[in-house]
């Protein structure tokens, strides 16, 4: 029976050197944090400290990685596994090629979003952030409870971040529509 | 010693009290926390979607606070990490400061270079020292076992907090907490992730994730444990029980925040630190005589 695994490769799969997007590399590189990729000698220290792994075997950073490098782009972005990366940093400060691999995981999951396939339990924020300047709503309530004991009142303001996203293009990232300008 | 308090957004909607508690004892060890009203998210929940615009928000709050001409203290460990990773990169990398100067350039905020961002319990540690804190004591938490848990952004990537603790081995918890005259507790677990950034996927995950650190803590026979971060908070304290349901036990350990158990060897009374008589005297109901 064939098996799909969380990296979205099946068991019995032959993966083809024309599949491969030998260019998939640099574009992560490209990104903020991703530049390290380049310097992975896939030993695994990775895997063998990340605190996801230990309740899910199916997830295996070193093997992201390894996918990364061979160029199985579509593999990578559309799979569970780069979602679920806690940013702890353990495998960041262990690697001994500092891939910076916390970065490399954002860089991930940076370009899944732009390639359409952004998880969508995350994108839900940045309506949020739009609309408060802040993850959710500061209320009479919780000023009540504030001035009770003696903080300052929260007034939200939303305009500086609604000026960052709309220079950032962001609604269109989110889209997927819009491929990174570097910003340069 | 003056800061800008940065409250981030998950601190004012679910855990006030560590807010109340933070700026009472800091007054108490002379460090003033200064209210800001116009700083907004520091950008680590948009990380996964968008560094660059995560990278803007958390400059864009680090302008305000050079503006004003203070460093910020800050009570989150995510917060933490976002703003100090920012800075440091504003700092070492010059592509990556053009990006985002760039980016920032509608809000007519451009980066200077001129703050620093400490967490509250790094400057309790660093800045205030154990001594210090010590001779403020006026009801010691002695008897009491109290296991120290660090979450993840408040100590790595360690290049970036100029090494103030270590990352895998830390101690500045630890330290705090013998200052309350409490007993830390040593547990393997103590630096492991509470999976809170990935709760937003499933519960599953971050609940094992929480059950090994909290297995770790009952292992050791802690009585309370103490929290850095909200979000560890989320998963050590509401999550607890149901955690408990599931690995089908009861774990009973009352969580707080640092400043909190510091404020209540200082005098003060559950009320002042934000927190109810009940969950004090469940915690520390041997140890802290009632005298109100």
């Amino acid at each position: 029976m064939t098996v799909t695994d969380k990296n979205n490769v099946k068991s019995d799969e032959i993966i083809t050197a024309d599949q491969l997007d030998l260019n998939f590399k640099y574009e992560v590189a490209e990104e903020i944090g991703g530049e390290g990729i380049l310097q992975c000698f896939q030993c695994g220290t990775c895997t063998a400290t990340c605190p996801v792994r230990k309740f899910d075997p199916d997830f295996n950073v070193r093997r992201v990685i390894r996918l990364t490098l061979l160029g199985a782009k579509e593999k990578v972005l559309t799979s569970d596994f780069v979602w679920m990366c806690s940013t702890c940093y353990s495998c960041y400060e262990l690697c001994p090629q500092n891939v910076k691999i916390t970065d490399v995981m954002t860089a991930l999951k940076n370009l899944a979003v732009k390639n359409g396939h952004a998880h969508p339990n995350v994108k839900v924020h940045i309506p949020i952030l739009e609309e408060f300047g802040h993850l959710g709503e500061i209320t009479e309530f919780e000023n009540t409870i504030r001035e009770k004991h003696g903080l300052h009142e929260i007034v939200q303001s939303p305009d500086k971040v609604k000026l960052i996203f709309e220079k950032r293009k962001l609604k269109l990232f989110m889209e997927g529509k819009l491929k990174d300008e570097g910003g340069e | 010693m003056d800061y800008l308090l940065y409250t981030g957004c998950t601190v004012p909607l679910r855990a006030v009290g560590y807010e109340i508690a933070a700026i009472k004892v800091a007054k108490e060890l002379g460090v003033n926390l200064l209210p800001m009203e116009e700083f907004t998210c520091c950008g680590y929940p948009i990380t996964f979607l968008d560094n660059d615009s995560s990278m803007a928000l958390a400059v864009l709050n680090i302008c305000l606070a050079e503006e004003k001409g203070l460093n910020i203290a800050t009570l989150c460990n995510s917060c933490t990490g976002n703003l100090t990773k920012a800075n440091y990169r504003m700092k070492t990398e010059e592509k990556f400061r053009n990006r985002i100067n760039e980016l920032l350039s509608p809000t007519g905020h451009q980066w200077k270079g001129t703050i620093e961002i400490k967490h509250f319990a790094r400057i309790l540690y660093e800045d205030v020292g154990e001594e210090k804190m010590k001779a403020r004591v006026t009801k010691s938490l002695a008897g009491s076992n109290i296991a120290p848990m660090y979450g993840c952004h408040y100590l790595k990537p360690s290049k970036i907090y100029d090494g103030f603790d270590h990352p895998d081995h830390p101690e500045s918890m630890e330290t705090l907490i013998r200052s309350t005259g409490a007993k830390p507790v040593q547990y393997v677990e103590k630096t492991l992730c509470c999976g809170g950034p990935i709760l937003a996927l499933g519960e599953e995950m971050p609940m094992n994730m929480s059950q090994r650190i909290l297995d770790g803590m009952k292992r050791e026979k802690a009585d309370v444990a103490v929290v850095v971060c909200p979000f560890c908070n989320v998963m050590m304290g509401e999550y607890q029980s149901t955690i408990g349901d599931k690995a089908g036990t009861e774990y009973g350990i009352p969580t707080f925040y640092m400043p909190q158990i510091i404020g209540l060897a200082f005098g003060f009374t559950p009320k002042e630190l934000g927190l109810k008589k009940k969950q004090v005297k469940k915690a520390f109901g041997d140890i802290l005589q009632e005298d109100e």
